[in-house]
């Protein structure tokens, strides 16, 4: 059975809306209106969106994936490599009108949420607004990445398949088992 | 060794869920789509100059495409980043052909000239040329598809 259909009221969101491309900005502009969203910030420039982050809180960014000069993917390694500043957790969506396999790797490694293809679809990304709304996403914070848990899928095992590590399981989950040589060495 | 640190940071976003004055995905997105026929006619207007741009510059000899391909590369990516938002998906996938084009240029060294007068010649078809049924622009489209993929230009 599907999920009832959630009703959204966008009026108090804040949002940050870096896009560089004139007609692009205008059109996410309106699809943001049409969805109720009174406040947000729009930055044509990275240098505007850099102030804007240090200044206000932001519950969503959506991001040009190809601005002139540094890109978007730049600019989400820039913000989830401020560990504890400002937005450092903020949801990122990366909006891109070449959408290749490399650079939605490019964006997830970086540390953004969700990347979505232009023109923008008003559907589309209300769908992955709603997604972020629904699921409290854990946060990886490591020294090789920063960002939203990239595991997504939690694919069961075929039928009759064991999982490689029941035993290991089974193991540490019956505490009177004898302890190899190694495991009592590392207790001293 | 290097520490990694797992937390669920708080969602600004759940709160849009419900609550007073709530409405449908679906009436937002009517709304936002009303919005956007609203300002097709901009977004026309917009296209068109982006692609007077390419065609001026797409029809001149090779070296003059070749010396000026960069800006041919940005005015089709602005083309194909909101031709489909007013209707001419076709003429924005046949931009965002050129940009890739354009962009194996610069990621992999190697320069089609033929091929991006392919996809100059289809864009001056789609939009100046007689009209075409969508069934026939998307053949050219997909067409497109083919020769960039048998010339190693991946989408």
């Amino acid at each position: 059975m599907t999920k009832p259909k959630p009703l959204i009221n966008l009026r108090q969101t804040k949002m940050l809306v870096v896009e560089d491309n004139p007609q692009a900005l205008e059109i996410l502009s309106q699809v943001l209106v049409g969805f109720g969203v009174s406040e947000f910030r729009k930055c044509e420039t990275l240098e505007d969106a850099y102030l804007a982050i240090d200044k206000s809180m932001f519950d969503v960014m959506i991001v040009d994936g190809e601005l002139s000069g540094e890109s978007g993917f730049a600019f989400t390694r820039h913000v989830r490599g401020r560990i504890g500043a400002n937005n450092f957790a903020t949801p990122i969506v990366i909006v891109t009108g070449a959408p290749t396999r490399a650079k939605v790797a490019e964006a997830r490694d970086g540390g953004a949420n969700f990347v979505i293809a232009k023109p923008i679809v008003p559907r589309t990304l209300l769908d992955r607004i709603v997604w972020i709304a629904r699921h409290s996403r854990d946060f990886i914070e490591s020294d090789a990445y920063c960002g939203p848990d990239r595991r997504f899928h939690n694919i069961p095992l075929p039928f009759g398949v064991e999982d490689r590590r029941a035993e290991a399981v089974r193991l540490t989950a019956t505490p009177e088992r004898d302890l190899s040589q190694d495991e009592i060495d590392a207790l001293f | 060794m290097a520490v990694t640190r797992i937390h669920t940071p708080d969602n600004g976003l759940a709160r849009i869920l419900g609550g007073k004055d709530a409405r449908s995905m679906d009436d937002l997105v009517r709304d936002a789509e009303e919005r956007l026929v609203q300002i097709a006619p901009h977004i026309d207007q917009f296209v068109a100059r982006e692609i007077d741009v390419i065609l001026a510059i797409g029809g001149q000899r090779e070296e003059e495409v070749f010396a000026e391909c960069r800006k041919v590369s940005d005015a089709a990516l602005r083309v194909a980043e909101v031709a489909g938002a007013a209707g001419a998906t076709a003429v924005g996938d046949v931009a965002r052909g050129i940009r890739l084009m354009i962009d194996s240029l610069f990621t992999g060294g190697v320069w089609h000239a033929d091929a991006l007068r392919i996809h100059v010649e289809s864009l001056a078809i789609l939009t100046r040329g007689a009209p075409q049924s969508p069934a026939e622009a998307d053949v050219i489209v997909e067409r497109l598809k083919v020769l960039r993929a048998r010339i190693g230009v991946p989408d």
